[in-house]
């Protein structure tokens, strides 16, 4: 990361709440622009991280810079510059097209252009009053305005929850445009699937440690992901984790010299990670992984 | 950390998110105000009742219970995460939406609620100085009581209008809204500084406040407890000095606002 301009920045962090310790020396550093996906169990901290990362809670040790701001003191530029959807998110009742009229004006980048194109490849009616919008449709609406506020940090919390399965297809889709190429987008979620055709970067936390930070390609590059048979599984040699679907068994190897390079199956890898993260961390190489 | 641009873009958001429910307010008020005036005029059957007097009396009290109320909603948002973390997010300074709450608060709803009693007021206030003209006109011919006749004659009527009064009067309502405002901020605090059940904790915190903190200020000063805290600006309590009371009557609500400003920088959203 030297010589990169680094816009998320965290060095000894410490966070807890009351006696429960979450964050202890954890670290992280972003500079590329790229979607990152952000995995960790339940209460691993993720939500807490992109609060702290937002300035809506307050680190007790460490330092966190975000576009070179102290996220705690909630500056105007520093908020014009970064977008937050929380999981429990509120829309005033307004319609869509109100809300930008409205809003539009505190980001310097917020582009009409990118609003009106999500709307509308989430079918949603711009001068339809939220209240009348079921929770999914709110929610669209919400990441249609997050996407194009064009902020150079944009904070996901579980985004796709409450969407349905085209509406899952519909955001996707929207991440790849390039509008989006130039920003940080950070995106915590349980949600694997929905993430693994688009994400740039995989980032899991365990036990307050970021354990697992690396990309998709160089997890592809280590790691075979699939689906085999007793006879089939004989023959992969390193199986750092299995699980049985059926007749067959789903697992995660380590990757040998001449095996094809295939995408990784998210959902398997989080589950690998939660179960038995020591053996797939130890086959990533050295500045992907780190051992919790 | 001031910019006057975002500061007006800032206030017409929030007039667009909660302009209705503030109108809502103001006209809850206003038919309250009605059954108050019915209730002193049992049922409009007196409308005499309603004198000068009787109008300062629901003026006062209407300000100071609803500006209560009023200063309680503007950080309401916050007890809830993602209204909460909208308020919050806004790209505005603190110092603006500090800004924009005082104003609101502190200069925006004194205004809006003297325009909103007068809806009431005015015409209310008409026909108890025509039911008093009515009354003098039968009982002060001969065929009436005259003592009562008297007394009715003794009483000011017609529409009572805030600062309109001559100096005197100005004071005790400059000591009425310097008063509220303080309240205003504390509720404001306690809004900001509690999390779950604010507005409770923050009228229990209030009594607790005014009980331990008036006696005790009463008990340093030597004053008595009404000389202190409801004195009117126009006249220093004995023995102390008239910069005293307008410090304490000045300075607490600065005070007090100061504090709301540095609870909303240092707000936590979990």
């Amino acid at each position: 990361m030297r010589g990169k301009v680094l816009v998320i920045e965290i060095e000894g962090l410490g966070f807890g709440y009351r006696r429960e310790e979450l964050y202890r020396d954890f670290s992280l550093r972003l500079g590329e622009p790229g979607l990152y996906g952000l995995f960790g169990r339940n209460g691993s901290g993720k939500s807490t991280l992109l609060k702290l990362m937002s300035g809506l809670l307050f680190r007790h040790r460490g330092r966190i810079r975000v576009a070179g701001h102290d996220p705690q003191r909630r500056a105007a530029d520093f908020l014009a510059g970064l977008y937050f959807v929380p999981e429990e998110f509120h829309l005033p009742n307004l319609s869509c097209r109100r809300l930008a009229r409205l809003q539009a004006g505190f980001y310097p980048r917020f582009s009409h252009a990118v609003f009106d194109e999500a709307l509308a490849t989430f079918e949603l009616d711009p001068l339809e009053p939220f209240e009348r919008m079921s929770l999914g449709g709110k929610k669209k609406a919400v990441i249609a305005f997050a996407l194009a506020t064009l902020t150079p940090v944009l904070l996901l919390d579980e985004p796709t929850n409450g969407m349905d399965i085209v509406a899952r297809d519909q955001f996707r889709m929207l991440l790849r445009r390039p509008e989006q190429a130039g920003r940080i987008v950070l995106i915590s979620t349980h949600q694997a699937h929905d993430l693994e055709q688009v994400i740039s970067r995989v980032l899991f936390i365990d036990r307050g440690r970021l354990a697992l930070s690396a990309g998709m390609d160089a997890l592809a590059q280590a790691l075979r992901v699939g689906v085999a048979d007793e006879a089939g599984l004989a023959g992969l040699g390193d199986v750092l984790y299995r699980e049985d679907i059926g007749a067959q068994t789903a697992y995660i190897a380590a990757r040998r010299d001449g095996d094809a390079v295939r995408d990784v199956q998210l959902e398997l890898l989080y589950r690998g990670l939660c179960r038995a993260p020591d053996g797939i961390l130890a086959a990533l190489p050295a500045g992907e992984a780190s051992h919790v | 950390m001031f910019e006057p641009r975002r500061f007006l873009r800032l206030a017409a958001v929030h007039w667009a998110e909660h302009g209705r429910s503030i109108l809502w307010f103001l006209g809850i008020g206003i038919a309250v105000h009605v059954c108050v005036w019915l209730l002193l005029t049992q049922g409009g059957g007196s409308r005499e009742q309603y004198s000068r007097d009787a109008q300062v009396f629901v003026y006062m009290a209407g300000y100071m219970l609803t500006g209560l109320l009023f200063a309680g909603r503007h950080f309401a948002a916050l007890s809830e995460r993602g209204a909460g973390l909208t308020l919050l997010m806004r790209p505005a300074s603190t110092f603006e939406k500090f800004l924009l709450a005082f104003l609101m608060v502190a200069v925006f709803y004194p205004l809006a609620y003297t325009l909103a009693f007068q809806v009431c007021n005015v015409p209310a206030a008409l026909l108890g100085e025509a039911a008093r003209d009515a009354m003098l006109a039968v009982r002060g011919g001969g065929t009436g009581d005259a003592p009562v006749a008297a007394y009715m004659a003794m009483r000011d009527y017609g529409p009572y209008l805030p600062l309109g009064g001559g100096r005197g009067a100005a004071a005790g309502e400059a000591n009425l809204w310097l008063g509220v405002i303080a309240m205003q901020a504390l509720v404001v605090v306690g809004t900001l500084y509690f999390r779950r059940l604010a507005w409770l904790k923050t009228l229990v915190a209030l009594f607790v406040l005014l009980v331990l903190v008036v006696p005790l200020l009463s008990m340093l000063t030597g004053a008595s407890i009404d000389r202190l805290f409801l004195y009117r600006l126009e006249s220093a309590a004995p023995g102390w000095p008239r910069a005293w009371i307008v410090t304490l009557w000045v300075g607490m609500p600065a005070l007090f606002w100061a504090s709301a400003f540095f609870f909303l920088r240092e707000r936590e959203l979990s």
